[in-house]
């Protein structure tokens, strides 16, 4: 500071203000006693430019830390301290102070903060630490089917669910839990069904028009006999010929569902053998969808292959074997016929144009669970004159696995060499009565377990050339009666 | 009164067919033939011939 050119009454001088010239500082000397301003240099020399033009000579402000987070000094010309905290002291602050100074969060002390979630190994529940109560995965009441896998999953085995139905000697309707089978009901559930003795077929496809309810056939195939049952276990009394194959819908996806395509079947050698079909059973009045919403308890089965081997029939010993095949066949449909094939009698009259007749009513559909090559379906018998030909038309055999269709089987529809007879054309000629047995082959010899072969299709005649007299045809044996199903 | 099949012949049926018009066409003019060689009256032969329902 220059030594101020004034008496003790003046004064007062800053030092913030340079010569915008020489960067000189300049002072101001405030004279109070006469109320007068003036300039001087650093050497104390008047300064006699415009006062107008000094500019701000500040010194410039050092800031520096003290080399810890614990505050941050100011240094330079005013030499003032500002203490700035940045490191708490309070109990449990994770924050900590690293050796170059800054601040950092120490993981393993967050750790220590936060619960651990620890699993117990297995799906039967997840522990936390902390007091937080297990969570259950899987529940551990005594008819929870869903079970732990060896990788500690839950999963659920429809096998260990079926093996409830051990099947033993059947007594009708007496409600022994053992004895019964399950079905699907009208609404999608489950329905315990105890089947009448001897039956051998149980099927909930069929479905009551009037009230969309699921219907039991139950064939007997030693009697040849049909009876139905509502799932309640009662007799159901209506006309057979008006049920519908209910499982001709959709299924609550809306998706088109194809008969016989979720079919579980299991077999009694005791009794002859009866099949369980697990179908999609929408409501007949609806069959556009499931109405009035989609029924939460509807079994969405999907494709799958049962192993037999967790299905076990108690009447030989209970022993997991493979069960023995069916040595019968059935027709699944032509119920009224029950194994018996005979359609409406047909004649086509005389004068009537070549081409292909479909025979009314002749429709079938046919299951074999044998490896017979050939079978003899029906005896015909007809009577007329013309040029004709007589084919059972069919569908290809295929092979079905219970519910899943693995693969094609180009099969032979109509009996070729391999057979005892031929009857690929037959021609006639003379007013006589022909009698012959029809029936078809098929190119499978040998079945696996569980493997089955279905065929639908029907008769049809060709007529080549128009017939001078009427054509008849009736099924039977010769006189229109009888029944001829050769096995 | 006469039905209407449900669907055509194949080529090759419906050239059975034609074989076999043309051979019972054959047939029943041998026929015809023969009675009126016998002696009848050729619409006569050709009565019989039709009652029969042979050819």
């Amino acid at each position: 500071m220059p030594m101020i050119p004034c008496d003790p009454s003046c004064c007062n001088v800053t030092s913030l203000l340079c010569d915008p010239a020489t960067g000189g500082r300049v002072y101001v000397v405030i004279n109070l006693n006469e109320n007068t301003t003036s300039y001087i240099n650093e050497n104390a020399t008047p300064w006699t430019g415009d006062p107008a033009t000094l500019v701000d000579c500040h010194p410039d402000i050092v800031v520096t830390s003290d080399g810890t987070t614990t505050g941050v000094s100011q240094s330079g010309e005013f030499m003032s301290i500002i203490d700035i905290t940045l490191l708490g002291n309070s109990p449990g602050n994770l924050l900590a102070i690293d050796s170059n100074g800054g601040l950092f969060v120490d993981c393993a002390a967050l750790a220590a903060c936060v619960p651990t979630i620890t699993t117990d190994g297995d799906s039967t529940g997840v522990t936390t630490s902390g007091g937080v109560t297990d969570i259950v995965v899987t529940s551990g009441d005594a008819d929870n089917d869903l079970t732990i896998g060896t990788d500690g999953g839950t999963y659920f085995n429809l096998c260990d669910a079926l093996s409830m139905l051990a099947v033993t000697n059947d007594v009708p309707n007496d409600g022994v839990t053992g004895e019964m089978v399950v079905g699907i009901d009208e609404n999608g559930d489950c329905v315990l069904f105890d089947p009448p003795e001897g039956c051998c077929v149980v099927s909930t496809t069929m479905c009551d028009p009037a009230t969309g309810e699921a219907i039991i056939v139950a064939i007997d195939l030693s009697a040849g006999t049909s009876t139905y049952w509502m799932d309640n276990g009662s007799a159901w009394t209506g006309d057979a010929n008006t049920l519908v194959d209910c499982s001709s819908y959709v299924d609550c996806s809306g998706a088109a569902v194809a008969p016989g395509s979720a079919i579980l079947t299991v077999s009694d050698v005791t009794n002859g053998g009866y099949g369980l079909y697990m179908p999609f059973v929408p409501d007949p009045a609806d069959p556009t969808g499931c109405s009035p919403a989609p029924r939460t308890s509807c079994l969405d089965v999907p494709a799958f292959t049962v192993n037999y081997s967790n299905i076990e029939y108690t009447s030989a010993g209970g022993s997991s074997n493979w069960i023995p095949q069916h040595e019968e066949e059935v027709f699944i449909s032509n119920p009224t016929t029950a194994n018996n094939f005979n359609p409406p009698n047909f004649t086509i009259p005389a004068g009537s144009a070549p081409g292909i007749y479909t025979v009314p009513g002749s429709e079938f559909c046919h299951r074999i669970e044998n490896t017979q090559p050939c079978r003899k379906i029906t005896c015909l018998t007809f009577q007329g004159y013309g040029y004709w030909q007589a084919n059972v038309l069919s569908s290809d055999w295929f092979v079905q696995q219970y519910g899943t269709l693995t693969n094609n089987v180009n099969g032979t529809l109509f009996p070729t060499s391999n057979c005892d007879e031929t009857w690929t054309q037959i021609r006639n000629r003379t007013p006589q009565i022909y009698v012959f047995n029809m029936g078809y082959c098929y190119s499978r010899t040998t079945l696996d377990p569980g493997e089955y072969m279905e065929q639908c299709g029907g008769l049809e005649i060709r007529v080549l050339a128009s017939g001078s007299t009427d054509l008849t045809f009736s099924y039977g044996t010769v006189g229109g009666n009888g029944f001829c199903f050769v096995h | 009164m006469t039905l209407k099949p449900d669907r055509p012949l194949s080529p090759e049926d419906e050239q059975l067919g034609k074989e076999a018009a043309a051979e019972h066409a054959a047939l029943r003019a041998s026929l015809i033939k023969t009675l009126t060689a016998a002696g009848c009256d050729e619409s006569l032969a050709t009565a019989i011939v039709a009652v029969t329902g042979r050819v």
